[in-house]
């Protein structure tokens, strides 16, 4: 019991660090998977129309992607011997079920790498000018694809697929399958019994062969449902972060600019305005599959996302898209209590459903905070189409004409918002997606205070690379603000 | 089916381990002398130390770039192939390893603001973000050596896994190895620098470019001494604490006696050749003022030993192991005791690793070429000629 109290003191603390880690590390990698398309946006309109300004605006964007892309790599760095080293128990699944992902993501990241360089070193080098998009392109394929990759590790933490019934065997409310089971239940229960002391046990050769074969199909996590629904919904957030951020800089230089170069940086601002709203216009999509495939298979985070009493209850635009019924009845989490029971590790239901009531108070409101903001992101996608037709841009015109303004002005204005929703909406998102997996990191099979370092982990460690951190976060985003005011310099000058 | 994934494990960790290093040196090095060539800039008013630092910074952006991938990939089958062996790894060495990560931490973000803030604030702060930059670097061999010095030695296993994670600072081997790999990494930058300055300076007949590789050569030469003293300091402590590897690679000349599974010793007098010829050609390049045909000749010898350096005494540095993963003594852990039982890994994953990773050096190489040597139009894109002359 005394271990298992020093196991959880040890992991809470651990998982403040890895928290800011992760944010500071997403702070940077939204540019990483999102600039490629507004830079490549704009670089689509410079050659179409041999534009001069979307051509220097896009290879301005593209100094800020070099400063965000090395911050990024230093904290993916970070985060993946934050993995290997804090979370060190980890390396049972990075030798089984993450093996497949984390090395084809290889691939793509030296994919990206080396065509990262490429684009930002041969600009105008080449007279067809569709050779240097085409590099650009490639960066943005394998920078999706690396996402793809990690976001493989991070769906099978959520929804381990491949284990078969074994999940509902030990949270008996989870009555679907898992996938095709390719796995050695007996083998993987026994490692997950050894590490319940701590991630020690893996220190111990012998439990290596006497083990045996954990995992038949390598390749499995690709099959996850939850992976390609949790991709889509993740790239198109960094894709409406970075778009509606682009935007509200060149809003901001609409604003600030005399007035014969004003047509300019407003083409700039629709070109990115419209980026992002593109994609605000389907993302709700995408949440809703998010959605369905939580219901389904994590069912204690969808009872605490949504808000459900202990009781459960009924949810009418849930219960219609779910279920096709209105009145469907969700049971709370004190039904799921009475099937602690029948789980094969009773302690271990009961966490589940303890866990997840207990984050309820947090990610309820983050959740709905989130499904607000998409909503708010809809909205002014709609306007801004809206503002395309001559008879709705007249509407529109006159509505926002009450405020002093045209309609453009008024959408650049709620760029600024919909940056700041963006962010907020996908580091809302990510929480939920994470807290309300507690206190699992691989749901059912292994708790995050089981793969935690047997090394010391003392409030002063902690302490200090929380403020590294900070200081990276800092100075990387230090970074980009003098970049861009730098590449700014003298850019309200240009017609 | 276990030889094969022990043999393939090992090889995919020495393909990885040798490439990343012989890029980390170059990255090391360079970032050492980026910033002291703004200072002697700053300090001497003189633009053309600026116009060289701008080149080292250039050089140094795309060899980290490569290294990082290299480094992930080591990472990566570090945990699939050796999982429990990277447990144990991490485990013991965690204090270690988190300096270099702080390292790692600093030093990348730190490169890219250097890069971007040149001219964009004062020069004080510029050359303070430089000094980050190499404090970063730094950190990095700093904290990573100690794993090569823990496989020769594993010094504080137990006590680490107990709970004294600074034991492992104990290790008699880990001091003077940090100080041979930094200075090693900085002569290596520097020569190769000093080189490729003095090919230029022959065929362009530009004294800057001569005055370039000098300036290489003043770096060089002092690092070069370093690195061979803490060498063959190197090779004493290791026939004392690693008698196993001291054998397979120092064969004779050992005072040990043990049999080894490789017996390196020819292809250590083939390192003792390449070293011999960085000094000897460094040295007649730094006497032989007249950029003549002998004096490019000596160049390309200069870069292609200064190149080859440090990849091969990585080799030799990592292969004497085998069949052991953890030496101890006369003998060692078998590699196999740590290898992943729990799922098989095709060959297939290693030999896509080796042809993607060729093709990777082969592209990284041409990236090189175009960026740094041709002249590229553009901003960032200005070729080391355009730059010097510039200046």
């Amino acid at each position: 019991m005394l271990a298992l109290v020093n196991l959880l003191a040890k992991a809470n603390l651990a998982e403040v660090m890895t928290v800011v880690g992760i944010y500071v590390h997403a702070w940077f990698l939204v540019f990483a998977i999102g600039l490629p398309y507004v830079v490549l946006a704009l670089e689509w309109k410079a050659i179409r129309n041999k534009n001069g300004l979307s051509l220097s605006a896009a290879r301005k964007a593209s100094a800020v992607w070099g400063v965000s892309f090395a911050a990024g790599a230093a904290t993916g760095t970070l985060v993946e011997f934050g993995l290997v080293q804090i979370w060190s128990g980890t390396l049972a699944a990075l030798g089984t079920f993450f093996f497949a992902v984390m090395y084809l993501e290889l691939f793509a990241f030296m994919t990206e790498i080396v065509f990262v360089v490429l684009y930002i070193y041969t600009w105008e080098r080449f007279s067809y000018k569709w050779v240097h998009w085409l590099f650009g392109l490639v960066v943005l394929v394998g920078s999706n694809l690396s996402a793809l990759m990690i976001l493989g590790a991070n769906a099978f933490m959520n929804v381990p697929w491949g284990t078969g019934d074994l999940i509902s065997k030990v949270l008996p409310w989870e009555s679907v399958s898992y996938g095709p089971s390719v796995v050695n239940q007996t083998a993987l229960l026994s490692l997950s019994s050894a590490m319940s002391k701590g991630s020690l046990a893996l220190a111990s050769l012998s439990l290596g062969s006497s083990l045996g074969q954990i995992l038949s199909n390598p390749m499995i996590a690709f099959y996850d449902p939850d992976l390609w629904v949790t991709f889509l919904h993740t790239v198109s957030a960094a894709i409406i972060v970075v778009a509606f951020e682009a935007s509200s800089v060149f809003g901001y230089l609409f604003l600030k600019a005399p007035e014969e170069s004003k047509a300019g940086f407003l083409k700039l601002f629709r070109v990115s305005f419209g980026v992002g709203s593109v994609v605000s216009l389907i993302q709700p999509f995408f949440g809703d599959l998010a959605g369905r495939v939580e219901y389904t298979y994590q069912y204690t985070k969808f009872l605490a996302a949504e808000g459900f009493s202990s009781n459960g209850g009924t949810n009418p635009i849930l219960g219609i898209l779910l279920k096709g019924n209105p009145s469907y009845y969700f049971p709370g989490f004190n039904q799921l209590l009475s099937e602690v029971k029948a789980s094969i590790d009773p302690e271990a239901a009961l966490a589940t459903v303890k866990g997840a009531e207990s984050v309820e108070s947090i990610i309820f409101p983050l959740y709905y905070g989130m499904v607000i903001a998409g909503i708010l992101l809809f909205i002014f996608a709609v306007l801004y189409f809206a503002s395309y037709s001559g008879a709705l841009r007249r509407i529109e015109d006159k509505v926002v004409g009450l405020i002093g303004i045209d309609v453009d002005t008024f959408l650049v204005y709620a760029s600024f918002l919909a940056a700041a929703l963006a962010l907020f909406a996908g580091a809302a998102g990510w929480a939920v997606r994470e807290v309300g997996r507690h206190p699992w990191t691989i749901y059912g099979l292994i708790p995050y205070y089981d793969v935690v370092t047997p090394a010391a982990i003392t409030p002063v460690f902690v302490a200090l690379i929380i403020a590294l951190e900070l200081a990276i976060f800092a100075s990387g985003t230090a970074g980009i603000i003098i970049v861009l005011r730098h590449e700014l310099k003298g850019v309200l000058k240009v017609k | 089916m276990l030889i094969t994934s022990v043999w393939i494990g090992f090889l995919m960790l020495g393909i990885t381990i040798v490439s990343h290093i012989f890029l980390v040196s170059l990255v090391l090095g360079l970032a050492f002398m980026a910033p002291i060539l703004e200072y002697l800039s700053y300090r001497r008013k003189d633009e053309k130390f600026e116009a060289l630092a701008k080149s080292a910074l250039k050089y140094l952006a795309i060899s980290e770039l490569a290294a990082g991938v290299w480094a992930t990939w080591f990472t990566v089958a570090l945990a699939g192939f050796w999982p429990q062996l990277t447990f144990i790894a991490t485990t013991v060495l965690f204090y270690p390893l988190t300096i270099a990560i702080t390292g790692v931490m600093i030093g990348i973000p730190f490169m890219a603001i250097y890069w971007y803030t040149w001219g964009a604030v004062s020069r004080r702060i510029h050359l303070l973000i430089g000094v980050v930059m190499a404090g970063g670097a730094l950190l990095v061999p700093t904290g990573f050596n100690m794993i090569f010095s823990f496989l020769d030695d594993p010094v504080g296993l137990k006590r680490a896994l107990a709970g004294n994670g600074w034991a492992v600072f104990q290790n008699p081997l880990y001091p003077d190895f940090t100080i041979h790999r930094i200075s090693a990494a900085i002569s290596m930058a520097a020569m190769v620098f000093a080189a490729v300055y003095a090919i230029k300076a022959h065929r362009d007949h530009d004294r800057i470019h001569e005055w370039a590789s000098e300036i290489g050569l003043y770096i060089g030469l002092p690092a070069l001494l370093i690195a061979s003293i803490t060498g063959v300091i190197y090779a004493f402590l290791l026939d004392k604490y690693s008698p196993y590897v001291a054998s397979a690679v120092l064969g004779p000349l050992s005072f040990s006696s043990v049999a080894t599974y490789f017996r390196l010793y020819p292809a250590f007098v083939g390192f003792m050749v390449i070293i011999s010829g960085i000094w000897v050609s460094a040295m007649f390049n730094g006497l032989h003022k007249a950029f003549d045909r002998s004096k490019e000749i000596s160049s390309f010898i200069l870069l292609a030993f200064s190149l080859v350096g440090v990849p091969y005494g990585e080799v030799l540095n990592d292969l004497p192991r085998y069949p052991y993963m953890v030496i101890q003594g006369v003998s060692g852990i078998p590699a196999s005791n740590f290898i992943n039982h729990w799922m098989y890994i095709s060959p297939v994953f290693a030999y896509a690793a080796m042809i993607i990773g060729t093709a990777l050096m082969a592209v990284f190489s041409y990236m090189i070429y175009t960026v740094l040597v041709s002249k590229t139009p553009g901003k960032s894109g200005e070729g080391i000629s355009s730059g010097l002359t510039a200046a």
